[in-house]
């Protein structure tokens, strides 16, 4: 060996290093490590083999220098008669220039095959107990050194980081895992009890005889089913923090389209917009306020989009229609909900001033710093909102 | 002017959340079907499908016991013929697959607004 081999052995030391900090791949990184160990010490043959305390035994799980068949398959023995045992065990570097001539040890089937002579094994130590070991093999005699031990000893500390590092990577994985689930049987949770809530408002509303009472309860039932929804939708997404507004406010609209007494299309412009809950349940309450509206005012008997004295809307093209479109504009995302019924005079509109349903669009709208207007349609009621992406 | 009103039903009603089922209850009744009866689990939808006579099952999915909603679908149809509507929370593509091969007359998502769910009654039968 000659006196710049230590300078060497450091520097491959320190560049399998950085190279550990970055490779995410055990088995490529075990590679690595056999190919420049092999390398630096010059012998044809080097591996990892695992300890696996199921068989207690080793399993050879990265290797260079071997024929196919070896690496990943052939095992060795884990007692203190084999040159890795022994290591493991004393948790202490093995060596022995002459197997064939020592007597603490037996030959296995692979050393006869390959002809193996000298070795030197070094444990790789983690916290749990041993990972396994690094060995080196030669055909030859050899008299490892010690800073050759120790050299090999570097790349086994750094290999037991990184097992180490996997081993907290899979814990928090699993931690996570294990949150989701959790949160997401939260949200089932929130959403049938919500349902619940509803079926009682529903139950109670079915035991009042004054109209106006029993209306207030519906008009309740139909917000709590909107918050609902919103919780239902977020049960569904790959992500359980945001849920996709399109599908939210188009699932509501539908559903309200479906309760109505009367058939009444409905004609939606959905773009994908990801919101979190505080900002899509407010949304659905404003939808829901506004949709509920239409079809209790806009289409009843003597309204209609062309106001037939009798009759609610037909289908065809003078049936009532509900819009919704959501659009993405820049930074902002836009909300139109309108409808093409009877639409509202002034008399109608100072009426409905003191509403809750007004109120709660306008305190809403203020919630999530939405814009609220009512451009002029030419028939009909036309809502438009914009309010700033949230970056929450 | 043709009668719209659709034709009156024998129901089972499988919901294991007790107010969610008396509330269902009274909706169909009110609009004039009626409620065979309420069963919080696959095992005792089975065992009232076995004594009476049912036009037509809603089926929650998640349920408590051995059995969730779409075995019990599956078995409802198969064993008496009974047409189902499930009425759940939004499904994963495989519980999705599982409830197409049952062929429900409709899948209704939870939370569902009373006229909804009438009117999928209605539509069912039409």
């Amino acid at each position: 060996m000659s006196a710049e081999t230590p300078v060497r052995h450091l520097q491959a030391v320190a560049e399998f290093g950085q190279y550990a900090l970055w490779e995410t791949d055990l088995d490529a990184l075990l590679h690595e490590a056999c190919s420049q160990v092999a390398k630096g010490l010059g012998v044809p043959y080097a591996k990892v083999l695992e300890y696996r305390p199921g068989g207690d035994d080793f399993l050879i799980r990265a290797g260079v220098g071997w024929g196919p068949g070896v690496v990943g398959s052939v095992r060795a023995p884990a007692d203190r008669g084999h040159p890795p045992g022994l290591a493991m065990q004393t948790r202490q570097p093995v060596v022995t220039e002459d197997i064939t001539a020592d007597p603490r040890f037996t030959l296995t089937a692979l050393f006869r095959e390959y002809g193996v002579v000298a070795l030197a094994n070094v444990p790789i130590i983690v916290e749990a107990g041993v990972f396994g070991v690094l060995e080196v093999v030669t055909p030859r005699r050899q008299a490892f050194t010690q800073p050759e031990i120790s050299f090999m000893q570097g790349f086994a500390n750094l290999i037991a980081a990184v097992v180490h590092r996997k081993g907290v990577e899979r814990s928090l994985q699993a931690a996570l895992q294990e949150r989701e689930i959790l949160l997401r049987e939260l949200q089932h949770r929130v959403k049938n009890n919500l349902y619940v809530v509803s079926s009682l408002l529903g139950l109670q509303a079915n035991r009042i005889d004054d109209d106006g009472a029993r209306q207030a309860l519906m008009e309740v039932q139909g917000r709590v089913h909107a918050i609902g929804l919103a919780h239902s939708i977020l049960q569904a997404s790959q992500d359980i923090s945001r849920l996709d507004l399109g599908a939210y406010l188009g699932d509501l609209c539908r559903t309200l389209i479906a309760a109505a007494p009367f058939p009444v299309t409905l004609d939606l412009d959905l773009q994908p917009a990801q919101v979190s809950l505080q900002v899509g349940v407010p949304l659905g309450l404003i939808v829901n306020e506004i949709v509920s509206n239409s079809l209790q005012h806009a289409f009843g008997p003597g309204g209609g989009p062309e106001g037939g004295p009798e009759s609610g809307p037909e289908s065809g093209p003078e049936s009532g229609m509900v819009s919704l479109s959501v659009r993405r504009a820049g930074d902002r995302i836009e909300l139109m909900i309108a409808d093409n019924g009877r639409g509202m005079d002034a008399a109608a509109v100072a009426a409905r001033r003191g509403s809750l349903g007004r109120k709660l669009i306008a305190a809403l709208a203020v919630q999530i710093q939405g814009t609220l207007t009512r451009p002029a349609v030419e028939r009909g009621v036309c809502y438009h909102l914009s309010f700033p992406v949230p970056h929450d | 002017m043709t009668d719209r009103r659709p034709a009156l039903k024998r129901i089972l009603v499988v919901e294991d959340e007790a107010l969610v089922a008396l509330y269902t209850q009274e909706l169909l009744e009110d609009a004039g079907h009626t409620v065979v009866g309420l069963a919080a689990t696959g095992e005792s939808a089975l065992a009232l499908a076995a004594r009476e006579r049912i036009d037509l099952a809603l089926l929650d999915i998640r349920l408590p016991g051995g059995m969730d909603g779409v075995e019990v679908g599956a078995a409802l149809r198969a064993r008496h013929g009974i047409p189902v509507i499930f009425v759940s929370g939004t499904l994963d593509c495989e519980t999705l697959e599982r409830v197409s091969a049952v062929e429900p007359l409709a899948c209704l998502q939870k939370p569902v607004r009373p006229g909804e769910l009438l009117a999928a009654i209605g539509r069912a039968q039409s």
